[in-house]
């Protein structure tokens, strides 16, 4: 990246509302970071998805920040430094972003044989902006990786045309003062998972498959959206495997991100969501899945509604709005936003978002097989789940850091008993699998055979 | 590629004989399920094998804390059983806990280098003032120590300044925070907690002409870095 002159002002951002509680919270036990991952149909040369970050990141501003420290508040400021290096994928998915290092940006790339990820800390933006940046960076990737293809003849290394890089803060814009003081979100202890966990430092993925026409034939028959019939499927397989049908006193909560975009007509590339939760309080012994999936689909209707959304909106910015509270010094802050959080943590059983169907423009839709999305855990949350969907194929992927694996079996089990087509794929690596797919030994051998190969095709020419 | 037949899920990993959902051994799926699948799926995405990162840095960290707690525990013996009384061990124990604790905060932590320099200046003052405390109080820390800390901060900031000219405004809050300091020995002055001025005299106004110096000099970088810092 060009460096700046001597008069060169980089732009500034306060955080946005839901983005100032992440860097007061994360950690490297709860890194606030989650990832997008796109496969492609060919292997992924790191090199080239290098030059292709360098291409767009100039152009994207959202993701061209580093988080800075204030008195009051923390804030973003315009980077000038290099994009950060693109790596063969070498941890596990979402582990902390050190605002210090990776050349000072929120947001990492990686790559491993066909697959490229993106990992972004969750103050920068939502899913909606990740997205975004993903498919612009797939597109330099693949204009570069085609350039001398017929059918990229016309494609530019600038941004696709349409593209909003609005970064307005919706939910300043969008504050009503709230009617009542009445609290939108209420903190009631929910059922929390609880088991063995993994070692330190590692997260379990587990991918499942569905054909999109099916999943949405299993949902119809049960009078569902795909959404509420995925959230329903997550909260019984909670209450047979974790709960094993016994009524009791807290309820399972799982929250549902809902994206405000289409609610207040906003394009911003920075978070803007609102949570609601798909409750299910357990007060006889047996329930059947049809009666849970009423309930969870009678919870979310009630919640999704514009007028409840805009009072989560209000009341969640009416704090920051807080004239009281806003020149308090920020470690100050910081101290009663962590025990705020502390105090609400058990208030959530586990998460379930859905980021939508992800159609990209020609001539990259072919070359492109599927998305994934998948999030890190929270305190008290050590199960979540992240929905994506591309060319046909829904994937839903587990993150979590129980060892047990109970309840994403009975999952996937009632939607094979729907009659819907699965197939699963977890982050664990076989002993038996291929040699190159193994260790660092491996991984270094089949970079030397690349560099071989280049070495050997620029001799050629 | 694999099936469960319990679960009735196809799994998508090479040679998984095992089911990750309920542990049963699969089965191999036939030659025309594989092409149905892979034409209804697409390709399955392996992850790579994670090389399990070693601790070394906790190690060697718990290692150091280790060997001063020994050596501490050594030194409180050693003090107990000498006739004199005076308590010198406790200034070992603050100075093990000092280094301690400067090498975790500059090993572990993501905070920047200027709030590293800043935490560790005023670490530094309060170690000094504890030995000060501990020696029976004489001011020799209020009133020589910690104004040389604050010049040294100061003499920080202008070789950070120097060294990183680009975002040379970075470093404006910690020459605020050497000025708040310095403000706070000139009051322990007017206080009469320490007798002699000059000092905390140099030290307050090299700070304030220096910080004077940089909003002057500095032009609009400055102001715009202390309106952000500053944002309510």
């Amino acid at each position: 990246m060009k460096k700046k002159g001597a008069g060169w002002r980089p732009a500034w951002a306060k955080l946005d509302n839901t983005a100032i509680l992440f860097p007061v919270i994360a950690s490297k036990e709860m890194s606030n970071v989650y990832r997008i991952s796109a496969t492609l149909t060919e292997e992924i040369d790191g090199e080239l998805l290098q030059e292709a970050l360098d291409i767009l990141l100039p152009q994207f501003l959202a993701f061209r920040m580093r988080l800075k420290m204030g008195i009051f508040w923390y804030y973003f400021e315009e980077n000038d430094r290099k994009p950060p290096r693109v790596t063969e994928e070498n941890s596990y998915p979402g582990t902390y972003i050190n605002k210090s290092m990776n050349n000072h940006y929120m947001f990492r790339v990686t790559y491993y044989q066909k697959r490229i990820n993106l990992e972004v800390f969750h103050a920068l933006t939502d899913g909606y902006g990740g997205l975004l940046f993903l498919k612009e960076l797939i597109y330099q990737y693949l204009r570069l990786a085609h350039r001398d293809d017929a059918a990229f003849a016309g494609e530019k290394d600038r941004l696709s045309p349409g593209l909003s890089l609005d970064q307005e803060d919706s939910y300043s814009k969008n504050f009503r003062k709230p009617k009542s003081a009445d609290e939108a979100y209420r903190s009631k202890r929910a059922v929390i998972i609880k088991g063995e966990r993994r070692p330190k430092g590692e997260l379990g993925v587990m991918h499942g498959y569905f054909p999109l026409d099916q999943l949405k034939a299993a949902a119809k028959s049960h009078q569902v959206t795909i959404n509420q019939y995925l959230v329903g499927c997550f909260v019984y397989s909670i209450y047979l495997e974790y709960l094993h049908k016994t009524p009791t006193e807290h309820p399972i909560n799982c929250c549902v991100p809902v994206d405000l975009r289409s609610y207040y007509n906003s394009n911003t590339l920075r978070n803007f969501f609102a949570m609601v939760a798909a409750l299910f309080k357990p007060e006889k012994d047996d329930y059947s899945f049809d009666e849970v999936l009423q309930i969870v689909k009678d919870s979310l209707k009630a919640q999704i509604t514009p007028e409840n959304l805009d009072t989560i909106l209000s009341y969640n910015v009416s704090n920051e709005k807080n004239m009281f509270l806003r020149p308090i010094p920020i470690f100050i802050k910081n101290i009663a936003i962590r025990s705020v959080y502390h105090g609400i943590i058990n208030g959530t059983t586990a998460t379930m978002t859905n980021i939508g169907n992800v159609v990209l423009r020609e001539p990259y839709q072919k070359y492109v097989e599927h998305f994934y999305a998948m999030l890190n855990m929270s305190k008290g949350q050590d199960l979540k789940g992240a929905i994506v969907s591309c060319n046909g194929t829904l994937i839903l992927t587990f993150t979590t850091r129980l060892v047990d694996v109970s309840i994403q079996k009975r999952f996937f089990r009632l939607i094979v008993g729907d009659g819907v087509e699965v197939a699963v794929e977890t982050n664990d690596v076989i002993p038996d699998e291929e040699p190159e797919n193994k260790g660092v030994r491996a991984r270094n051998a089949r970079k030397k055979e690349k560099k071989k190969k280049k070495r050997n095709n620029r001799k050629n020419k | 590629m694999n099936r469960c037949p319990n679960c009735n899920v196809i799994l998508y990993q090479k040679n998984m004989q095992v089911c990750p959902l309920c542990q049963c051994v699969t089965e191999e799926v036939s030659p025309e399920d594989a092409t149905h699948v892979k034409e209804l799926f697409g390709d399955n995405a392996p992850y790579p094998d994670i090389a399990k990162r070693r601790r070394v840095l906790r190690f060697w960290l718990r290692l150091v804390l280790f060997l001063m707690i020994v050596a501490e525990t050594i030194l409180a013996m050693i003090n107990y059983l000498m006739p004199t009384h005076y308590p010198w061990s406790v200034i070992t124990g603050f100075t093990f806990l000092y280094i301690y604790l400067f090498v975790v905060y500059w090993v572990t932590h993501d905070s920047g280098f200027a709030a590293k320099v800043g935490l560790q200046l005023l670490i530094t003052m309060v170690f000094l003032f504890e030995i000060d405390y501990w020696n029976g109080m004489n001011g020799w820390s209020v009133q020589w120590a910690i104004p040389g800390i604050i010049l040294l901060g100061d003499g920080i900031v202008f070789f950070l300044m120097m060294l990183n000219r680009s975002r040379w405004q970075s470093y404006l809050l910690l020459l605020i925070l050497m000025g708040v300091c310095s403000l706070v020995i000139l009051v322990f002055y007017f206080t009469h907690v320490i007798s002699n001025i000059i000092m905390p005299l140099i030290c307050t106004s090299v700070t304030f002409l220096y910080f004077l110096g940089t909003l002057l000099l500095g032009g609009g970088a400055a102001g715009r870095e202390l309106r952000r810092r500053f944002h309510i």
